[in-house]
């Protein structure tokens, strides 16, 4: 019997292998899909993971994808830094945060709410693209708080980085330690 | 300061175990400006006192300048701390020193017009600015606290200079340093010990005097019988900053609570002290932060120099004491990981935006919160973990401040020069000329989380006061109710102050324990 692991690897290998060009899996490394690693996290699940590889690239669009990968940076590591920071919450943050990768990996909540009809995996770039801004444009004040929530997690661990500075022009501190 | 953390009086309850059958004189629960102040003031005059620190010790040689080590190790929840509809990013120190080892060395004393505010509408006596006078100088000399002297940095001259196009005032801030370098990484820990932080002065004269130092203990709760506070009991704080379950028990004959304007009230409310007008934790105050991002035609580099060395008080007090909500205008510096994380886009769009990360120049206003009826601050809550949440709702009297702050640093950065400026607003967008900028920010709607609103600056909950009908502790500081028990941290304060509150806190402090340890001679 396949394990939900499983059978979130083989939707990534089928499905997203004949999904077209815009699939936001192609703009990252096809292995970051199919090594999801279980149990190196504190926080994050298998689940987690998928959905954070899948956002990600387009939180953060091709300008960042493109200078972790002159930079020798594996897009998995925003995985460990988002993750890093979780862990630092509070345990009510902690919670608000599971409850909302909770609800985008919940089947009926992410046709409904999030309005993505195919698997995270699948998804292409526009539609998780018009996703987000749906949430962002939002009257509902919890979809706006989803979304920042989102958007603040993703775009702070990137930017945690020293080899994402050179996109800011950022030269670091004066002092290296 | 190294071997400090290596003294016999540091005891690090995450490994630690604290001496048995102890009973200390005082028990100063938080190291920050008001813990650090009362523990150097109280072990002097003889008094056995020990200092329980939620945060873990860490000192300049631990200070890295790197935002992904300094927000975890030196910041509540990370930074990561919101009101509870999470309008407000609430930033607030958790370490050995509190708020004095990561904020931005802005030191003023308290307007006249608030003392007289809190003296006249909510009954505080003794707090004059004739009679906090001594005070502030005492530390003013202590901490080394004079006007920067040095040119300020980029962002700061924009400030000044459109101020002084526009005829608006403008002055230097007082700054607690000794020996700055002027690196401008005040809120990731100071790297060589210039500022004059509790971290560098009153705790480590006040453990070498004797005072006892538990780090990583987090205050769970007072054990009292009838109006006496017995004991307290402490929660070991693991590597990931969260209470262990287990509790250990400290015995004291006195309690001063210094845990901050957040961390005293929720003590007091886990602790379920009698709260019979339902005080403890309401008119929590935060200098609600509006800002504008300005694109600058040549390079700021926020993120160097002095971060905070000029300020305007032109609109502080626009409409009197009372009418509508005044702001103070300042800088903040701009570093990377907040710096692009609170631009309320994603994408290309934000990455283009960060590609002028060096031209950045951005504007703050802090309003005044709590002199208006119609001011009324957050309440402190606890949630289903017993930790604190603040509820702090925006109203209609905080956005007509939003909006004219924003036109005014607007009309500011146009002045200095913009090329373009954007507020903090999901609903904004650039702006090229000043009155583009007026009509679009005339237009933004403000409501929770579309407007970015942020706070350095948590004050109130457990006010003063010589009536017990609108204050939980007296004007000495003492609780109404125990007989044992002081607040001398920023929780004290009626209103907010319209200044950034270390200074006050300080001086109020001071003043403060120097009653006390009379008392408790």
């Amino acid at each position: 019997m396949l394990t939900r692991r499983q059978l979130m690897i083989w939707s990534v290998s089928s499905l997203a292998a004949f999904s077209g060009g815009t699939a936001v899996y192609q703009l990252i490394q096809k292995e970051d899909f199919e090594s999801i690693e279980t149990d190196k996290y504190q926080f994050l699940t298998d689940s987690d993971q998928i959905l954070f590889l899948s956002i990600a690239p387009v939180v953060l669009g091709d300008t960042c994808l493109k200078l972790w990968t002159q930079q020798n940076v594996s897009f998995k590591t925003i995985l460990t830094l988002i993750d890093n920071a979780i862990v630092n919450f509070s345990k009510r943050s902690q919670q608000e945060v599971r409850e909302l990768l909770d609800i985008l990996w919940n089947r009926a909540a992410k046709l409904l709410v999030a309005r993505v009809w195919t698997s995270w995996t699948d998804a292409d770039a526009t539609t998780i693209n018009n996703f987000l801004q749906v949430w962002r444009e939002s009257w509902l004040v919890t979809l706006n708080q989803g979304y920042q929530a989102l958007q603040q997690l993703i775009i702070a661990a990137y930017y945690s980085k020293t080899e994402s500075w050179s996109l800011c022009d950022y030269p670091g501190p004066p002092i290296q330690r | 300061m190294t071997s400090l953390k290596l003294h016999k009086n540091h005891i690090d309850l995450s490994k630690d175990t604290l001496p048995i059958n102890k009973v200390f004189d005082v028990v100063i629960v938080g190291s920050g400006a008001g813990g650090g102040i009362a523990a150097e003031i109280l072990v002097q005059s003889g008094l056995s006192v020990a200092i329980v620190e939620e945060g873990a010790f860490k000192t300049a040689a631990d200070f890295t300048l790197n935002e992904a080590q300094a927000y975890p190790d030196l910041y509540q929840e990370a930074m990561s701390r919101k009101t509870k509809d999470k309008g407000i990013t609430v930033m607030q120190g958790r370490t050995v020193g509190g708020s004095t080892t990561v904020n931005w060395t802005s030191s003023f004393r308290t307007p006249e017009k608030t003392l007289n505010h809190w003296s006249e509408v909510h009954g505080v006596s003794g707090f004059s600015s004739e009679e906090l006078a001594p005070w502030f100088k005492k530390v003013e000399q202590q901490l080394n606290i004079s006007p920067w002297p040095i040119p300020p940095n980029e962002n700061n001259s924009i400030l000044e200079k459109g101020a002084h196009k526009l005829g608006w005032s403008a002055a230097r801030i007082p700054r607690n340093v000794r020996g700055c370098a002027n690196l401008g990484y005040c809120g990731m820990g100071c790297p060589i010990d210039a500022k004059q932080s509790m971290l560098v002065t009153t705790i480590p004269a006040a453990v070498k005097a004797g005072a006892t130092l538990i780090t990583n203990a987090r205050c769970q709760k007072l054990i009292y019988r009838g109006e006496v506070v017995e004991h307290i009991l402490l929660s070991p704080v693991d590597k990931n900053h969260q209470a262990k379950n287990s509790l250990v028990k400290l015995a004291c004959n006195y309690v001063v609570l210094s845990a901050g304007a957040i961390g005293t009230p929720a003590i007091l409310m886990r602790s379920k002290v009698p709260d019979p007008r339902a005080l403890i934790g309401k008119r929590t105050f935060l200098h609600p932060v509006t800002s504008v991002l300005a694109d600058m035609p040549d390079k700021v580099n926020a993120f160097y120099g002095a971060p905070q060395s000029v300020y305007s008080d032109e609109f502080l007090w626009r409409d009197g004491v009372t009418g509508k909500i005044g702001y103070k205008l300042e800088v903040p510096p701009i570093h990377p990981v907040i710096g692009s994380s609170i631009i309320p886009v994603h994408g290309e769009p934000h990455s283009q935006m960060m590609k002028r990360f060096p031209y950045f120049h951005a504007s703050l206003a802090l309003l005044r919160d709590g002199f208006n009826e119609s001011s009324i601050g957050g309440q402190v809550e606890l949630d289903r973990f017993n930790e604190p949440l603040l509820d702090y709702k925006a109203n209609g009297y905080l956005w007509e401040g939003v909006k004219s702050a924003l036109l005014n640093m607007a009309e500011l950065q146009f002045a200095a020069g913009a090329k373009r400026i954007r507020p903090f607003h999901m609903d904004a967008q650039w702006a090229t000329t000043w009155p583009a900028a007026k009509t679009m920010i005339e237009s933004l709607k403000h409501q929770v989380v579309r407007t970015s609103l942020f706070s350095a600056h948590v004050m109130g909950g457990c006010a003063f006061g010589d009536s017990p009908d609108n204050s939980v502790v007296d004007s000495t500081g003492k609780s109404h109710f125990f007989n044992n028990l002081s607040v001398l941290d920023g929780s004290l304060f009626p209103t907010s102050l319209g200044v950034n509150p270390q200074l006050t806190i300080y001086a109020i402090s001071a003043k403060l324990a120097s009653g006390l340890s009379e008392r408790l001679k």
